[in-house]
């Protein structure tokens, strides 16, 4: 679940809002701080008051996060979002917070699993439709894991101390998962390389290549995601995909469990956020021919 | 693997929640985004619907009635191909217009007299490059998409391309605009490609680099021209000044984009953002000294109707838009004349008239 909830909420939502201009001169910008807001600090908050999370709860909010997903995808479709209009805050607030409620209330003990990316690349894939619609991928995965229909049980544990360089990972991961969207903009060809990136994870769990995947070593994986945000072209959009969904479906299956989503979560977005900053600051000396092969 | 079948069928159950009613979006021809007209071209019209491969009624019933046409997809981005349209045989003159940097509401008696010079003028295009409308004001951009409907009932095709101000708009700007902010027209003997500067955030990107790309190795005999809304070039050594922060150039690709423009034999890359008028060279140097240099002229175009500003050692500064005559696809004018000697200026473009509500006020 944490996969799906940052890859296609967390991810999904920082490129709706890269791709329409955020505005926190609106009040009603701020509500789509929740989530990450609740991302960051809902761990802390399951010890003290484990009732919030109580299956009950977490029914209403897996409800409430698919409610919140679907409307707004529905809303946005064919239109993109205003950001003059309050409406589309309150409804990504809105799936973003149910859903997450639900990751925070299952934290997962095993790694993401084949069925998992396959999830991922499909709805990923949809962002070609409208970019919304990977936000309805994360609210359906939380409504389906809190009614007890997708398998994975509750695992009440903290996470174990995470290394520097996991959250090293998921910082470059951040930066580099944004760059297809940063190159196409309006054009719905990143959900491409979304659904390869999602193909590229899922070879990772076929049986016998999950042994020799096993082999590559820890280094490799910044190394190569780092790599991977410098040496990207578009004519390579499927296996610039597929390779990072492999190195992304490594650090995953790495990652100590259960599943730190506060840390690496907010290390994915702080990447993201750093990856628009470079981006958006090409005038400095020697950085656009670092973040565009052959400018 | 049961519940993971249950949910992809829950899955596609949202799926066609969000999508149906099923609906389009018709992103070609709209205001901004005509159709090819060029003789031998082949035009095509596009519209992406809520649900891929699934056309509303009316329109799969429309296209079909179409004789020689096809329809492609991309998921849910259906292309029809209209017939090619039958070769003819060319008018020897083709003008265009360039316009950028439009008026804000304030100004909004600039962008009327603007339209009604073209009604006089009847160009055969008009390019609107960037930055539109500086409100971001649903009656405002619906005001200004008005104004450019006036001229295609002239007759008069417009072709719209987004600036960095857009993008403080931008849901305002696809909705009145369209959602593909590069795109090609061909027309009379020219191949006009429209780029996003401010796509990447003042930059071209690659994929967008690639398009052109692509696009200029397949002009079939076409003139090309390039219209996008940050200048090619920055002042360089012709720098007067700060202009308000205002002198940006392209930051992405701007090399190689160069290069491109000169192996293709581009006659004109036309641009604004500026807000004042400049020629450049292949070189990067701007050319105040003559109007007849070799290769592709590198051309900045003055406001139609927001602030004005002096980036480079050209003095002239006026509110404008800039006319290029063509003669059988060779670029033979892209400048207006000096004021009473009758000799062509190497940079100025065309003087806005005064308005008829601006007489007498000073301006």
């Amino acid at each position: 679940m944490s996969a799906i909830w940052i890859l296609l909420y967390l991810a999904g939502l920082c490129h709706l809002l890269a791709l329409n201009g955020f505005d926190l001169q609106r009040p009603a910008a701020w509500l789509i701080l929740l989530p990450i807001l609740a991302l960051l600090a809902g761990g802390p908050l399951r010890r003290r008051a484990p009732g919030l999370f109580a299956p009950a709860v977490l029914r209403v909010a897996g409800l409430l996060g698919l409610a919140g997903t679907l409307l707004l995808a529905r809303h946005l479709h064919l239109a993109g979002w205003d950001v003059r209009d309050a409406w589309p805050d309150l409804l990504a607030a809105t799936g973003g917070l149910g859903s997450l409620w639900v990751l925070l209330g299952s934290a997962e003990a095993a790694a993401p699993g084949a069925p998992h990316w396959i999830w991922i690349a499909f709805w990923l894939l949809t962002g070609f439709l409208d970019p919304a619609l990977p936000l309805v991928g994360a609210g359906l995965a939380g409504f389906l894991s809190a009614w007890g229909l997708l398998p994975g049980r509750p695992v009440p544990l903290d996470p174990p101390p995470v290394m520097g360089r996991t959250t090293l990972v998921f910082f470059l991961m951040g930066l580099t998962l944004s760059k297809p969207g940063w190159d196409f903009g309006p054009r719905p060809d990143w959900a491409l390389a979304g659904a390869a990136l999602g193909i590229g994870a899922l070879v990772t769990q076929v049986g016998p290549l999950r042994l020799r995947f096993a082999r590559i070593p820890d280094l490799a994986l910044p190394l190569g995601i780092g790599l991977l945000a410098i040496a990207y072209a578009p004519g390579l959009l499927l296996p610039w995909g597929a390779l990072l969904g492999i190195l992304v479906a490594l650090a995953w299956d790495r990652a100590p469990r259960p599943f730190a989503n506060a840390r690496l979560g907010g290390s994915l977005l702080l990447g993201m956020l750093f990856s628009f900053a470079l981006h958006a600051n090409l005038w400095l000396p020697g950085l656009r021919h670092l973040l565009w092969l052959g400018n | 693997m049961i519940p993971w079948l249950r949910a992809y069928v829950l899955a596609l159950a949202c799926l066609l929640w969000v999508g149906l009613p099923l609906r389009q979006r018709v992103d070609r021809p709209r205001t901004g985004h005509p159709l090819s007209t060029a003789p031998g071209s082949s035009p095509v019209q596009e519209v992406t619907t809520s649900l891929p491969w699934l056309l509303p009624a009316a329109t799969r019933q429309a296209w079909q009635a179409i004789p020689g046409a096809t329809t492609s997809w991309r998921f849910n981005r259906a292309t029809l191909h209209l017939p090619t349209v039958p070769a003819a045989p060319l008018a020897p003159t083709f003008r265009v217009v360039f316009v950028a940097d439009l008026a804000p509401p304030d100004h909004a008696d600039l962008l009327e007299q603007f339209v009604i010079e073209m009604a006089a003028l009847r160009p055969d295009v008009v390019l609107v490059g960037g930055d539109l409308t500086y409100a971001e004001t649903e009656a405002w951009y619906a005001a200004v998409e008005a104004q450019f409907l006036q001229l295609e009932r002239l007759g008069i095709p417009v072709l719209v391309a987004a600036g960095n101000h857009e993008r403080k708009g931008w849901p305002l700007f696809l909705r009145h605009f369209g959602h593909s902010p590069a795109f090609r027209v061909d027309i009379g003997p020219l191949a006009v490609l429209t780029l996003d500067s401010a796509h990447g955030r003042d930059q071209l990107t690659p994929s967008q680099f690639a398009w052109l790309e692509d696009n200029l190795n397949t002009l079939d005999g076409r003139t090309p021209i390039i219209q996008l809304h940050h200048p090619v070039f920055p002042a360089g050594s012709a720098i007067k000044g700060e202009a308000g922060g205002s002198g940006g150039s392209l930051m992405g690709f701007q090399k190689a984009f160069v290069r491109l423009c000169q192996d293709h034999s581009v006659p004109a890359v036309l641009s604004g953002h500026w807000h004042s008028d400049a020629v450049f060279d292949s070189a990067g140097q701007l050319r105040d000294d003559t109007v007849d240099f070799p290769g592709t002229k590198f051309i900045v175009t003055t406001a139609l109707g927001n602030e004005l500003r002096q980036v480079t050692r050209w003095p002239q500064s006026y509110h404008g838009y800039r006319i290029l005559d063509f003669d059988r696809g060779r670029l033979v004018r892209y400048t207006a004349d000096e004021p009473g000697s009758g000799r062509r200026s190497p940079i100025a473009s065309t003087p806005l008239g005064v308005p008829a509500s601006r007489k007498g006020t000073g301006r």
